[in-house]
């Protein structure tokens, strides 16, 4: 039985074959023990929300990131449209006193927009999505500063807080977000043609084209999917902060492409799974969480970080090896 | 005949459930080319992997020179004095062509300083290079890229390259499945230098024929086990086969012939600069026509542009006498057209995807409204157990020799993958079928078993369209073959005119 390629296979075989490939649920799990050992406070259902709350952006982006880097692409933009979206939501609110479904609304059609834009180039002029989406990282940092005047932008309306602050339950109501939109994209990946295509695209972009599949409405597609997500992403952090900054979220880049890589993704393309983004999203969001409540400093976090993704990745690596 | 370089001796390899090797002899002497023949499956890329280093033998022994081998790596191996050239060429396409020769050891300048400060010395190796090429009577520029190079003159960089490492045994893989016969005449007239210079060749090759023509001694794998050992010169088509396989010539090409019905494809004044000029053929429904030609003919440009992956400076296609716009494959497959590649690797398969995937792929995309099993709803939305059933199907019609459909379809064999691309084809009910050498890279038993899937589906209707260089096969399972050279067509004859001597006449003319 084939282990790296887990769509189409009996739920049994789904199982036991996601513990074989992802050796990752067990560093995540070694993670949390270790975490619930020595920070007392960790192992705490407040904190466990807490920690899905503080991952909710990141989780996000990551879902539409799985999808483009799957296709073969990148998109270098996802923390500027963030920041954009959050702009764009914030704006709307204060200054023009929109209504809260319309200024959300609005803020993801922005997202869809700047996507777009990336998947319209790269697919009509086959420009390639590092350049491209590198320079839309620009534009939509630069067009965040524009519109807020390099000022951050308080006082929002209280009912907007719901989406970052709310809860049902004891669930964040960010976490329920989240869990929606890698459940869409786990859907598209794993149960429609449009799925099924993405994997052709970036396992094979020239036999797609034989086969008759609309490559460019499939980058067109995972692009655009991707700008959604970060302007959703943004929009939850505007929420949760009750604010908005252009330069919000500067770093998240990193940690969400280590969010995908870590999850057994291929930069190369054609490879990847949902589940396997849920799971370095959480251990991403662990390692920040838990280094808090130990008191370590940012800049030794940082440090801390990158050498835990090193960790992780060469796991991953053993582990395949071990398997072949 | 020289000295024994390579001897193996009882090699032993299996893999889980299956035995590969089951105690093979091989020796190599120095000056002679043994051929290795074998289906696929028969163990023959096992011990080409296990000669090159990068499989270890679980059982045996390798004796070099004389000298029992112990360790086994790709590397060691080469500077032992084992070159392999693969099929896929491993040139760096970048870089020119002394660069190549000499990768991993530039020759550097003589002067200890600027060689302390490893400058290269250019000079220097274009000499050696254009020494070892003069010696091999090869006749290339040491400074040209390689990327401007043909694929035959890559391949005869990469003879050069072992010969600059000083290899006693070159194993080649499949090295005329791509050369026209000119470029195979060359290829062979440096094999000879080789043999003179006392190398000893291992040929593996599929074309029976070039065995014949160039080989020594003849070793025949089957099931893992060797089955024979002859003198090239004792040799026959119909017993190697036979040896092979357990079928004869007769079996190997069976004639086959559709039912044949109404034209439904027409191709009419079919130009593109430079690349083909004044094109006009037509099949009917159930008709099965070869385009035969050397390489360079550009028969597979010209099919690549009917299917709408090339453009073209004039042409109309009709479809059920009907003109039809087709502009790219999308438009092609819609009107019922489908497209095999000849590079069924990067141009065919999803390697990363299921047989499944695979094989529904077009299928997903072209939905056809009036199939009694949907396989999505109108969001695109899969019904797995559909899916199942109807890839199933396939897989039995077709005798695809699968263990599971979740299985990846890199792990299939040539000739399995190549039915799954088959079933790919016809899943949209495609009424023209296009097949750019589909039989390429198939061992003789897939290759009866393609014939017989194409047979099955012409007597249903479906217009075949066949590119092949092999011509037994052009003439054997084609009723009507055009001949094309140069961009033009420059013969059209039926099946029965069709002898191997007047083809190569209207392909040269």
């Amino acid at each position: 039985m084939n282990e790296n390629n887990q769509r189409f296979m009996k739920s049994s075989h789904l199982i036991s074959s996601i513990f074989s490939k992802y050796g990752l649920i067990f560093a995540l799990v070694v993670l949390i023990i270790f975490l619930s050992i020595t920070a007392e406070n960790f192992l705490t259902l407040s904190n466990i929300m807490n920690v899905l709350l503080q991952a909710s952006n990141i989780g996000i982006m990551a879902a539409g990131l799985t999808l483009v880097i799957i296709c073969a692409e990148i998109d270098l933009s996802v923390a500027s449209i963030q920041s954009m979206g959050a702009v764009v939501v914030a704006l709307l609110l204060k200054d023009y006193n929109a209504p809260i479904f319309l200024a959300v609304l609005a803020s993801l059609g922005v997202g869809i927009l700047l996507g777009a834009f990336s998947g319209l180039f790269v697919g009509l002029f086959a420009i390639p999505a590092f350049i491209l989406t590198l320079a839309m990282d620009s534009l939509a940092r630069g067009g965040a500063l524009i519109l807020t005047g390099e000022q951050s932008i308080f006082g929002l309306p209280e009912p907007f807080s719901f989406l970052g602050q709310g809860y049902i339950g004891p669930v964040p109501v960010a976490a329920i977000v989240m869990g929606l939109v890698f459940l869409i994209a786990h859907l598209i990946l794993s149960r429609t043609v449009l799925g099924t295509n993405i994997y052709a695209v970036g396992g094979n972009k020239e036999a797609a084209r034989v086969a008759g599949i609309n490559v460019f409405a499939v980058q067109l597609f995972v692009l655009t999917f991707s700008g959604f997500c970060a302007a959703l992403a943004g929009t939850v952090m505007a929420s949760r902060l009750m604010a908005a900054q252009a330069i919000m979220g500067m770093f998240d880049l990193m940690d969400v492409i280590a969010a995908v890589v870590i999850g057994g993704t291929s930069l190369l393309g054609g490879e990847g799974r949902i589940i396997g983004t849920v799971i370095g999203t959480l251990i991403i969001a662990c390692i920040r969480n838990g280094l808090n409540l130990l008191g370590i400093a940012a800049d030794w976090q940082l440090l801390a970080v990158g050498a835990i993704i090193i960790l992780a990745v060469l796991l991953d690596y053993v582990g395949k090896k071990r398997q072949s | 005949m020289g000295q024994p370089i390579l001897e193996l001796r009882n090699i032993f390899k299996a893999f889980p459930g299956v035995t590969a090797l089951d105690n093979v002899d091989f020796d190599v002497l120095g000056g002679e080319v043994h051929v290795l023949l074998g289906e696929n499956g028969a163990g023959k890329s096992t011990l080409i992997k296990i000669i090159a280093g990068t499989e270890k033998k679980d059982n045996g022994d390798f004796i070099f020179e004389q000298k029992a081998v112990e360790k086994h790596t790709p590397f060691l191996m080469r500077e032992m004095g084992i070159s392999v050239i693969h099929q896929e060429l491993s040139l760096v396409r970048l870089m020119d062509v002394k660069s190549n020769l000499f990768l991993g050891r530039d020759l550097k300048k003589k002067n200890w300083l600027l060689s302390k400060f490893g400058i290269r010395d250019d000079a220097g190796m274009v000499n050696h290079c254009k020494q070892v090429f003069s010696e091999l009577g090869i006749n290339l520029d040491p400074n040209k890229s390689v990327m401007e190079l043909t694929l035959s003159q890559m391949q005869l960089v990469e003879i050069a390259k072992a010969v600059a490492f000083d290899s006693k045994v070159i194993l080649m893989d499949e090295p005329t499945s791509s050369l026209g016969p000119e470029e195979k005449d060359q290829l062979f007239r440096v094999i000879e230098r080789l043999k003179r210079r006392k190398i000893g060749i291992v040929f593996v090759s599929h074309i029976l024929e070039d065995c014949m023509a160039i080989g020594n001694k003849i070793s025949v794998l089957r099931d893992g086990q060797l089955v024979a050992s002859i003198d090239a010169n004792d040799a026959e088509i119909d017993t190697l086969i036979k040896l092979m396989t357990g079928r004869t010539f007769q079996e190997r090409y069976p004639k086959i012939s559709g039912i044949i019905g109404e034209t439904i494809l027409e191709v009419r004044n079919f130009n593109k600069e430079g690349v083909f000029e004044n094109i006009n053929f037509s099949i009917k429904k159930g008709e099965i026509i070869g385009f035969a030609g050397l390489v360079g003919a550009r028969r597979t440009d010209l099919l690549r542009a009917v299917f709408g992956l090339e453009e073209i400076n004039t042409g109309k296609i009709f479809i059920n006498s009907k003109e039809v716009k087709l502009t790219k494959p999308r438009d092609a497959i819609r009107l019922g057209l489908t497209f095999l590649t000849e590079d069924r690797k990067n141009q065919g398969i999803f390697p990363l995807l299921t047989v499944l995937e695979n094989l529904l792929i077009c299928r997903f995309n072209f939905r056809n409204k009036s199939e009694n099993l949907r396989l999505t709803n109108k969001f695109g939305y899969i019904n797995i157990s559909n899916a199942y059933k109807i890839s199933d199907e396939y897989v039995q019609k077709f005798g695809v020799k699968v263990s599971s459909l979740a299985d990846k379809i890199s792990q299939l064999s040539g000739g399995n993958q190549q039915k799954v691309l088959l079933a790919r084809g016809i899943s949209t009910h495609a009424s023209v079928l296009i097949l750019d050498e589909p039989t390429k890279g198939v061992d003789a038993g897939g290759k009866v078993e393609i014939y017989r899937i194409i047979e099955d589906l012409a007597k249903t209707g479906v217009a075949i369209i066949v590119i092949s260089s092999e011509l037994p096969e052009v003439a054997a399972i084609c009723t009507r073959i055009i001949v094309m050279n140069d961009g033009r067509i420059t013969g059209e004859l039926p099946r029965e005119q069709a002898d191997p001597e007047t083809l190569m006449r209207y392909a040269t003319s």
